[in-house]
């Protein structure tokens, strides 16, 4: 098989690849828990104005009242033990602009993982994050010449405090949710991003998440405003080493497109199957805008993540697009959400999942069409794939609909490997493993198209690995 | 406690049905052919029924809900009905409920091995002011038929709460047919249990609202048995201010394999004020299944619309035609002994019980 052959004398499973860990030196290390001691701590580390310190205590007291969610795996999420994490963890003094200055301990972690192979590449821009902080950071100087910002969040902060302070915080407020607040108390680190208006940022720009300390939480916070006019596709990954213990990663993403704009965000999500990912990503489309998430979940051991689109202005379109893969143990608690507030608004959700041995996949998500936005037409389709007698698959979606002019539609379906697909298949000359491998790359294969090819070709060798052995 | 955090009460408070005033409870009516009594089938009120006695709460227990609780403790005028094994009817068993203040009507249905009865429950009465939580639990014996329409067709004002739970033994089947015409807010829990292998279960819930009225439907069909089918099919035509919520949940246990379920959700939006909120459910346990679901929200077909307002029809007759049409494939699902009373009473509601008892 050509897929095979492609991918054959990569590394054979996660523990060798991603799964390593490096030892813990660390400049600073914050005392486990959490306390509004620990956020004075932090603001003053980074040197942040009174506005920012501020919101972070506000943040802290939201936290500390929301109730956790009564809704999704609440055994998993109970078992979130918040004392028991480091918040805040710095590995270096300062950032690389160039790969030799990173430390060379993070430098081979990033090397083994593949990422500057992956800039030289195809990238126009990179930033790494190794526990709180962000390590390395470039961009291409084109770039920079035609007005693009492309740094870390604390920079941005710093550099451009006036963008910042405009969005910041207004697209996802502290209190959305009880994982936004935490974020929002202890952020650290993620991606800023401005594209002047009618820019066309052709290459991609990527981020990579890296956590290695155990009982580590990591709160990344990215905020991307594209202006009038203007395209970027915006990519990250991330993995982690395979601990006994738990560890937290709690990002909060705001996108703002404005008229015209389009922004294409891509995620694959590959943290280890001990790590709790509970993100919360919403994007802003004014008038015209696009804003497309395309959102692979393969690793953590529980995924809340329902990347979300406002469409604020008429004629903007919203488009999610996701895989989710669950193994045993594993919970992806994924989904989307479209809020149609202008008319002629258009959105489409297209999600697939595959559960299997014990694995438990959910769609969860919603709809909703705002009074007066007229003309709005959305659709939802969710495919659920089971593999194994044992497998879970949910499917939970919310429609809310408050105008008469509008078509709203959502289909489901679920099923398993068919036995006369595979029969098929093994006919042909296929091994088992071979036919499941198959169907199961002809199911995901909407999503993957959407990928550059690099992440196309990595993402097949991952479902490879989730599936071998799965006969029997 | 359930508040509007609860999951099946996000849309609906849970306080609009904490109990106001209570009236001393009217007698439950009902009508059956003195054939269907000679071949052994009874009504009887619940307290002399043994064998319902016996079953009571099964279904339904306390546990369910804050509302079901209510009525375990407290029914008072209760009906049961007992089809003998083997007995099969043609003409439907009709009950109807009067609701007075503070009312607490339960039904519970046994049906025998093999016998097959049709059961039309009515809902009527009530008005401003007037809270009703309604409760039937129906068994299916293997190999029975169970028809069970349920019409709520309670005056306006009244605020109504009704759970119903059909449970089907083996190779059993179900047929629940609800129509909602009536009531000012009326929230149902209609669900089926496919206890045992080969049973087979349709659920139909039609929804006419107008003016403010909120209709709150949720279905349930839960698979805990080997090659079990189950089918819904829910539509909404929301005309006013009025407001659908749809919540429906299909769960395949592990050891249901072999199961196969679909659902169906459609709503017609006939103004741009009303509301309709559906999640339709699906829980899944298991790799041996046959699984798909469907909704939709849309506005009234507009080029029907002006065909038949060109042909001569007022809007309102336009209307009326293409609700009717919107509905009727549901009702094509529901078996003939209650299909007519069941198009009957979604075009007239309230007004055909008031029309009847005058």
């Amino acid at each position: 098989m050509a897929l095979n052959a492609s991918l054959e004398g990569l590394n054979r499973d996660y523990t060798e690849r991603y799964g390593f860990s490096d030892p813990e030196e660390y400049l600073m290390k914050a005392p486990k828990g959490l306390s509004h001691e620990l956020v004075d701590v932090i603001s003053r580390y980074k040197g942040e104005p009174d506005w920012m310190r501020a919101f972070r205590h506000e943040a802290l007291d939201v936290f500390l009242a929301k109730p956790m969610p009564r809704w999704g795996n609440s055994a998993m999420l109970d078992a979130i033990d918040f004392a028991d994490i480091h918040y805040y963890v710095r590995a270096t003094d300062g950032q690389g602009k160039t790969w030799e200055e990173v430390p060379e301990g993070i430098k081979n972690t990033f090397d083994r993982l593949g990422v500057p192979q992956a800039e030289r590449k195809f990238l126009a821009g990179v930033t790494a994050q190794y526990e709180s902080e962000v390590v390395y950071h470039s961009i291409r100087d084109d770039l920079t010449k035609k007005g693009v910002i492309f740094t870390d969040m604390d920079s941005g902060l710093r550099e451009h405090p006036e963008i910042v302070k405009r969005f910041f915080s207004k697209i996802i407020p502290a209190r959305d949710n009880k994982f936004a607040a935490l974020n929002s108390a202890v952020w650290s680190g993620g991606s800023f991003i401005y594209v002047p208006p009618h820019t066309r940022v052709e290459i991609p720009l990527q981020a990579y998440f890296r956590i290695n300390a155990r009982n580590m939480g990591q709160f990344e916070r990215t905020l991307i405003i594209v202006d009038e006019g203007s395209y970027v596709h915006y990519i990250e990954g991330c993995t982690a080493p395979t601990y006994s213990t738990d560890s937290l990663h709690s990002a909060v993403v705001e996108l703002v497109a404005l008229k015209d704009a389009h922004i294409r965000y891509t995620t694959i999500q590959n943290w280890s199957t001990n790590v709790y990912n509970l993100v919360t990503k919403r994007a802003h489309a004014h008038e015209g805008a696009v804003v497309e998430w395309v959102d692979g979940n393969l690793g953590s051991k529980l995924t809340m993540k329902y990347p979300a689109v406002f469409l604020m202005g008429a004629r903007a379109h919203g488009e999610v697009l996701s895989i989710a893969f669950a193994g045993d143990g594993q919970h992806q608690d994924a989904g989307a959400k479209m809020v149609h507030l202008a008319q002629n608004t258009t959105s489409r959700i297209l999600s697939k999942s595959i559960s299997k041995g014990r694995g438990r996949s959910s769609y969860r998500g919603l709809v909703k069409v705002a009074p007066r936005a007229t003309g709005c037409k959305t659709s939802v389709e969710c495919d659920a794939l089971l593999i194994g007698e044992e497998a879970r698959s949910d499917t939970y979606p919310t429609m809310e609909v408050a105008e008469q002019d509008v078509r709203v539609e959502h289909e489901a379906r679920v099923s398993k490997l068919a036995d006369e697909q595979l029969f098929y298949l093994e006919s042909r000359g296929l091994t088992p493993d071979q036919a499941r491998l198959t169907i199961v790359n002809g199911f995901i294969e909407p999503f993957v198209r959407e990928l550059p090819m690099e992440y196309a070709v990595e993402l097949n060798r991952l479902i490879e690995l989730e599936m071998e052995g799965s006969v029997g | 406690m359930v508040d509007r955090s609860t999951h099946l009460w996000r849309y609906t408070s849970p306080d609009l049905f904490e109990a106001g005033d209570v009236a001393p409870a009217s007698a439950p009516t009902f009508h059956l052919s003195p054939s269907a009594a000679a071949r052994g089938v009874r009504v009887l009120p619940l307290h002399e029924c043994r064998e319902a006695q016996d079953v009571l709460g099964r279904a339904v227990p306390a546990e369910h809900g804050p509302f079901e609780a209510r009525n375990l403790a407290g029914w008072s005028r209760g009906l049961a009905v007992r089809v003998p094994r083997g007995v099969v009817l043609d003409e439907p068993v009709r009950l109807v409920h009067p609701a007075t203040a503070g009312a607490l009507p339960r039904t519970v249905v046994l049906a025998g091995e093999g016998a097959e009865v049709a059961i039309l429950e009515r809902h009527v009465g009530g008005g401003p002011g007037v809270v009703v939580i309604a409760v039937a639990e129906l068994f299916a014996a293997p190999g029975a038929r169970i028809t069970h329409a349920l019409a709520a067709d309670w005056e306006p004002g009244t605020r109504a709460h009704l759970t119903s739970r059909l449970v089907l033994d083996r190779d059993a089947s179900g047929h629940t047919a609800l129509v909602a015409a009536g009531g000012d807010v009326v929230k149902v829990d209609a669900g089926t249990v496919l206890a045992g292998p080969g049973a087979h279960s349709e659920i139909v819930s039609l929804v006419r609202a107008d003016g403010t009225r909120h209709v709150d439907v949720h279905t349930l069909h839960e698979h805990r048995a080997g090659r079990t089918r189950s089918n819904v099919i829910a539509k909404a035509a929301l005309a006013g201010r009025s407001r659908s919520v749809y919540t429906g949940l299909i769960r395949i246990d592990p050891g249901a394999r072999g199961a196969e379920a679909y659902q169906e959700n459609r709503n017609l939006m006939l103004s741009d004020t009303a509301r309709a909120d559906t999640i339709p459910e699906l829980e899944i346990l298991n790799d041996e299944v046959q699984c798909t679901h469907g909704a939709t929200v849309s506005p009234v077909d507009a080029a029907a619309r002006f065909y038949l307002e060109s042909r001569g029809l007022s809007p309102r007759q336009a209307e009326q035609v293409l609700v009717d049409g919107f509905h009727a494939d549901a009702l094509e699902h529901v078996p003939s002994p209650v299909r007519a009373d069941l198009v009957r009473l979604l075009a007239a509601g309230p007004a055909l019980a008031r029309q009847e008892a005058a």
